[in-house]
């Protein structure tokens, strides 16, 4: 049946599906896992990364992504689909400051991509095949956390996950997700890399972290000394819980 | 009668631009600003027409951020300045081009400090010092009041003291 309905994103299916949007949202669920934190003071973007061939320069493949200097984001699905997205995003926080004098709020961004694909899906072209995380500060020092999807619908979040096994990382997030977890801006960081080595194979190596704090740009983040700690707080927990079996 | 003035040091650029936006024969403003910054290394000083200057200005600095945010780094001064003039250039021959008259300061890492001169005619010249108007004091009918002085060098842009010049 649903061959007959899934040419065209212009055509419904019985049933009311869009599949040209469904499958895009498969084409998401194969891209690398993405997760975003918004702490009080700073927000947290880490992406799976992919395993690098021997011979390829591995600083090419970036997943995240600077759109201004208080908005990154970071994507899951096809990257040719994001780079058009991204760069259609970057004018516009540009072209925003020249015209209002103000930089983009981070809603405002998210609304404009999502504006942006809505276009696509509604004048019969195919939709983007990405989902995005987008975090970033309002210039009243708001932290925000939006995700966007295929169909072009966004919502606001205090944490999420995308991609590859989001949904393991989400009920992680959403177990572990609490006001004291995210206290400090480690606790914050320490909660995000908790979350992706839920999912990630090779541990530490294949994680790229970035965060944002308020007033100040992009910065990637060092996390092999964290991601050290974290397992040494693992390591002591284990421990506690033999020493509390046995006695 | 706006001025602006530039000089190349060894290791810095020194530039300077009074603070006078008039209409006709009427100060609007005395502590007006006419220095834009295009990166944390490169000033574009702008006079001429009232609305030219601002809008070529802005445009030419939310590019040069646009430019920063798509490949990660800043474009060189020099990059900087040759892009300019080419935006200037296509304008000129247009139905709407832009009348200002510039001078774009920058310290490269590389290259160290340089300074460009632009006028209105898209002419670009790299020299080591520059200026644009009148800046004579005591045998001027005019007096500019004050004047905005920034040193760049491979700190960045540093904010000197106003200069008030006058008759002593």
């Amino acid at each position: 049946m649903a061959a007959r309905y899934d040419r065209a994103i212009t055509v419904f299916s019985p049933d009311g599906h869009l599949f040209q949007v469904e499958y895009a949202q498969e084409a998401v669920k194969k891209g690398s896992t993405a997760v975003g934190i918004r702490g009080k003071d700073i927000v947290v973007l880490g992406v799976e990364k992919k395993s690098v061939a021997k011979l390829q320069e591995e600083r090419t493949v970036r997943k995240i992504c600077a759109l201004d200097e208080h908005v990154c984001m970071a994507f899951a699905g096809l990257t040719a689909d994001a780079r058009i997205v991204i760069n259609r995003a970057r004018v516009e926080c540009q072209s925003h400051r020249l015209t209002v004098e103000d930089p983009v709020t981070v809603e405002y961004i998210t609304r404009y991509i999502f504006t942006n694909r809505l276009k696509y899906t509604h004048n019969g072209r195919r939709p983007f095949g990405i989902s995005a995380l987008i975090v970033g500060f309002d210039y009243d020092g708001t932290p925000r956390l939006y995700q966007t999807d295929p169909s072009g619908t966004y919502h606001a979040w205090k944490a999420n996950a995308i991609g590859r096994s989001a949904k393991t990382v989400r009920e992680f997030l959403e177990k572990n997700y609490t006001d004291e977890a995210i206290a400090s801006d480690n606790d914050a960081i320490k909660l995000a890399i908790k979350a992706l080595l839920e999912v990630v194979q090779s541990g530490g190596k294949n994680i790229e972290l970035a965060v944002i704090r308020r007033n100040q740009p992009l910065k990637s983040k060092e996390i092999e000394t964290l991601v050290a700690e974290i397992e040494k707080e693992k390591e002591e927990e284990a421990e506690k819980k033999k020493q509390k079996k046995s006695s | 009668m706006e001025y602006l003035i530039g000089i190349q040091g060894p290791d810095f650029v020194l530039v300077a631009a009074d603070n006078v936006a008039a209409s006709s024969i009427i100060q609007m403003k005395h502590d007006y600003d006419k220095m834009f910054k295009l990166s944390e290394k490169i000033l574009l000083l702008c006079v001429g027409e009232a609305g030219d200057t601002v809008q070529f200005a802005e445009y030419i600095q939310k590019n040069v951020q646009l430019y920063k945010m798509r490949n990660g780094y800043e474009l060189s001064p020099a990059a900087a300045a040759n892009f300019t003039r080419k935006n200037l250039a296509d304008y000129l021959r247009s139905r709407t081009p832009y009348h200002v008259n510039l001078l774009l300061a920058g310290y490269d890492e590389t290259d160290g400090p340089g300074l460009y001169y632009m006028d209105y005619l898209s002419a670009l010249a790299k020299a080591p010092f520059a200026a644009h108007g009148y800046g004579l004091n005591k045998r001027f009918i005019l007096n500019l009041p004050s004047f905005t002085v920034r040193l760049i060098d491979k700190d960045g842009i540093h904010d000197m003291e106003k200069l008030p010049v006058g008759p002593k």
